[in-house]
């Protein structure tokens, strides 16, 4: 399967997923909305162009708030992931892993503590400007800080499933290394 | 020149980034303002349609509670039928021949409609139900809906076959309500924070009221046919600093399963709407 067929497939699961399941779900908690969609630019390789990475981040926002009647919103959160995106793998990876053709984002080429800390700043990025954006003209702040707190811990441990059910080959082979 | 090209070359993905975060910010304020924006009719059409395909899945979950529900409504609707209806009083107008007119005439004031739920959430700030009727299935904004066990919201939105419903739970919803058997009218509003509760506002602590008591809509609602179920009051607080109670309603609808909902339209609300403004007009 190509690359770009790849690419569009996986974006129509993660948007589906997040716009028909995880979006609508009685809400477990009044803090907790789960996320998983944003894996998709997460998850993308280390070569991808900048532009590139602005382009479906803003495409995949949109996509998911025509499911959440949001125009905009996740769009604009998911442009800051792509946009600080480069600068968290820039911190994080080792210029040499960068220039792989094949090189993704992932617990093998990034030590399980920096993927870690990449998914944990981008989620909690995405969720503080979510969220600030929807509570600007109410609520409280104790609200934004439990919200955007609690958000991101339920988004990572979706991270974490969504990563053993799809990824397994990545961490089967840090373990033969 | 050159310079400004450089610049620009050099910051190109910065730029675009601003631009589209302008682009996305501006939707959503546009969207935010009006809630008809009309840009976003063709993505009604197109998630709905995925929806609907989504919630076929889904519905079998719902299958049995929702049977019990309709069976419940059906024979609440039966025996609400004549109120629908209202008596025209003829009595006091001159007819030059009374054989033309029959003055015991009813004339239809709400309109019950049938629609289909495609879509809907219970945990934004602002949310909405679609459903699947549009203009051409009659709809047009600013109908009420009812689901069984209570109402659910306002049309405020439609295309040719799809229409938004502006659900209860929505931070500028405010509907006009009253406590059954007690003439008591107050506002319910939703402060956004759990989608069980809704909040019953500008009833102040002198009135008697009791935790239980049925919501029911008001007589003077626009949308809203009067007397249909809204709620059940849970909680009631008396906060010493405020003149009103804060009173936690309990939604009849169930907003988590919704899927089978009557539109209703008020065949009377244009003339109403016309006589009212003309009185605003002549007293301006």
């Amino acid at each position: 399967m190509s690359d770009a067929v790849k690419y569009v497939l996986r974006f129509a699961a993660f948007v589906i997923v997040q716009g028909l399941v995880l979006s609508f779900m009685p809400p477990l908690h009044r803090f907790i909305t789960p996320y998983v969609y944003l894996l998709f630019l997460l998850w993308m390789p280390f070569v991808t162009g900048r532009v590139a990475m602005l382009v479906w981040g803003f495409l995949l926002g949109l996509s998911l708030d025509f499911f959440t009647k949001t125009p905009g919103l996740h769009a604009s959160a998911c442009l800051w992931v792509a946009w600080l995106r480069g600068g968290m793998i820039n911190l994080l990876v080792p210029r040499e892993t960068k220039e792989l053709a094949s090189g993704t984002p992932g617990a093998r080429t990034m030590g399980l503590a920096g993927y870690l800390l990449f998914l944990f700043v981008l989620t909690l990025i995405h969720h503080i400007w979510v969220t600030a954006i929807e509570w600007l003209s109410f609520g409280s702040i104790g609200y934004f800080l439990g919200k955007v707190l609690l958000t991101t811990v339920a988004s990572m441990i979706l991270y974490l499933v969504t990563e053993m059910l799809f990824r397994p080959r990545a961490n089967r082979r840090r373990k033969f290394d | 020149m050159r310079n400004v090209f450089l610049f620009i070359r050099r910051y190109a993905v910065f730029f675009l980034f601003l631009i589209l975060q302008v682009v996305a910010i501006s939707m959503l304020v546009r969207y935010n303002k009006s809630q008809q924006a009309r840009y976003m009719q063709w993505s009604y059409e197109a998630t709905g349609r995925i929806n609907k395909q989504a919630d076929n899945l889904t519905r079998y979950i719902f299958l049995n509670d929702n049977n019990r529900r309709l069976a419940q409504e059906n024979a609440a609707l039966r025996n609400q039928l004549s109120s629908n209806f209202v008596q025209v009083d003829s009595s006091a107008v001159l007819m030059a021949d009374t054989m033309m007119v029959d003055s015991s005439r009813v004339i239809r004031k709400y309109l019950y409609r049938y629609a289909r739920v495609v879509n809907s959430s219970t945990n934004l700030q602002n949310n909405y139900i679609t459903l699947e009727r549009g203009t051409r299935q009659g709809v047009a904004p600013g109908m009420a809906v009812a689901a069984p066990g209570g109402i659910a919201g306002l049309v405020v939105d439609v295309s040719p076959n799809m229409c938004l419903v502006m659900s209860l739970l929505h931070r500028k919803q405010s509907t006009s309500v009253s406590v059954k058997g007690r003439q008591i009218n107050g506002i319910l509003e939703w402060d956004g924070k759990s989608p069980l509760r809704l909040q019953l506002n500008g009833i102040p602590k002198t009135r008697e009221i009791a935790v239980g008591d049925t919501i029911i809509t008001s007589n003077i609602s626009m949308n809203y046919p009067p007397g249909l179920i809204v709620g059940f009051i849970e909680r009631i607080d008396k906060p010493d600093d405020e003149v009103n109670l804060i009173i936690q309603v309990k939604s009849g609808a169930n907003f988590f399963g919704i899927e089978h909902v009557q539109v209703i339209e008020n065949t009377l609300l244009k003339e109403q709407k016309a006589l009212e403004a003309r009185a605003d007009r002549s007293t301006n």
